[in-house]
């Protein structure tokens, strides 16, 4: 089956992971991307958004909306942490409407309000077009109430951050894709919402339902692996832990550790790694880190991988703004690196960083 | 004004496969109208400023200035605009 033309829109930083993985895109396949006014984007390779390596596709600029969307079949709504009441959101519903309006197929990856979705949905009706909200394709499971834990036979290799935006995404997909151009057969659960866009599994909704209780989280988490395991006879499986870590500065990174307790409570990854934000760590802090992950959770951690970005301090202090992300050139990760000298923290950007990564696995189990 | 009114209900029915008839009052127009929901105002909206000479967005409008131009008022001064 031949892909659908695609365009991202509005594209950032949050979405370049789609650009930069589009090989792993089973459906679509995105010959451009439009950027709003304001964003210095526009013009340059979509690199420029997370400083990281040549991409070879430019940027278009938003007023070029008509022209870009006009040569494409699918406009990919992308993902943006704004609040509602942000004036951008109605350049960005107005644009989405135009693309309905011009009965183009809308795959929608923004969280929106179900009052939202149904309006989408009428207009695209109204339009003879498609929107397509990524909980569509969310496939259906069903658990039973059996206390029994069952242990998983394959292989797991659990990424987690020490915060939010710490690249665990990106470093997901490149682990994922170099594993697959490796030979082994891959099951991905990951952190983002949308990964059946990806053909892998977005980690489960019931795991962020409030309405669930612990207990069942980790019963059905547990079926959950064990359905995967079961239907897709995987060599490895990869899976990515949304979320952040409770350190012991008393830092509130976000739900308090709690989701990652609920999905490791009985599960024991074989390889362990942990993205944390760009930084010059200690050797203290290091140690700190496994201590507590240790203590916490009960998992010894096999290496760090270190990403170019970090939650903007002021903005986390002040206001516990998780959006506001400082992006730091890659280079710069390497000579931070160089300079600590820690064998156990890996840049998380380039091939070369996720096949030392890769072979540090392939070490520990043989 | 009778143009307008012939134009807006040829829309509905199109739009949204109604069956008014030609000769309707006013009256009846209007109540129709009003009972359309958010969405389906905005996507007649949108349809007629595809056919007329208004191109920026109602929803970029402040809150009074979009109730006004989606009033039945508004969307009879917007056809009124179609050439």
């Amino acid at each position: 089956m031949s892909k659908q033309r695609a365009v991202v829109y509005p594209y950032h930083y949050s979405s370049v992971d789609l650009v930069r993985h589009r090989n792993l895109l089973s459906e679509v396949q995105i010959i451009g991307v439009l950027s709003p006014s304001g964003f210095s984007l526009a013009g340059y390779d979509c690199s420029r958004a997370d400083d990281g390596e040549k991409i070879g596709i430019l940027v278009s600029p938003e007023s070029q909306f008509h022209e870009v969307m006009a040569g494409s079949e699918v406009l990919i709504w992308a993902e943006y942490g704004l609040p509602s009441d942000n004036p951008f959101w109605k350049i960005c519903y107005d644009k989405v409407l135009c693309a309905l309006g011009m009965k183009k197929k809308v795959l929608c990856l923004q969280k929106l309000q179900p009052q939202e979705v149904q309006f989408f949905k009428r207009y695209a009706k109204l339009s003879h077009a498609e929107f397509q909200y990524y909980e569509d394709s969310y496939p259906t499971y069903s658990f039973t109430d059996t206390w029994r834990l069952s242990q998983l036979e394959t292989p797991v290799i659990a990424v987690m951050g020490v915060s939010e935006s710490t690249s665990k995404f990106a470093l997901q997909l490149s682990l994922y894709e170099q594993l697959q151009n490796m030979g082994y057969r891959v099951s991905h659960i990951g952190t983002k919402h949308y990964c059946e866009l990806f053909g892998t599994h977005s980690f489960p909704k019931f795991m962020f339902d409030d309405t669930v209780s612990s207990q069942h989280k980790i019963r059905w988490f547990n079926q959950y692996l064990k359905t995967i395991e079961r239907e897709e006879s995987p060599d490895i499986i990869l899976l990515g832990i949304p979320g952040g870590l409770t350190m012991s500065d008393d830092t509130d990174y976000g739900d308090l550790g709690l989701l990652l307790f609920e999905t490791t409570y009985q599960l024991e990854p074989d390889f362990t790694i942990v993205t944390m934000p760009w930084s010059k760590p200690s050797q203290e802090q290091i140690c700190s880190l496994r201590k507590d992950v240790q203590r916490n959770y009960g998992i010894p951690i096999d290496l760090f991988g270190m990403s170019n970005t970090k939650i903007d301090e002021t903005s986390f202090l002040e206001n516990q703004d998780v959006t506001n992300i400082d992006i730091f050139p890659v280079a710069s990760v390497d000579n931070i690196l160089s300079k600590v000298g820690f064998s156990e923290i890996y840049p998380i950007h380039g091939k070369e960083n996720i096949h030392q990564i890769i072979k540090k696995f392939l070490e520990k189990l043989s | 004004m009778q143009t307008e009114k012939y134009q807006l209900i040829e829309l509905l029915n199109k739009l949204f496969d109604f069956k008014i008839e030609l000769s309707a009052d006013e009256d009846k127009l209007k109540k129709t109208y009003e009972k359309l929901s958010a969405v389906d105002l905005l996507y007649l909206y949108n349809e007629v400023c595809k056919r007329s000479t208004r191109s920026h967005s109602v929803l970029q409008e402040d809150p009074a200035q979009y109730r006004k131009l989606m009033s039945y008022d508004g969307m009879m001064h917007l056809i009124s605009t179609i050439s």
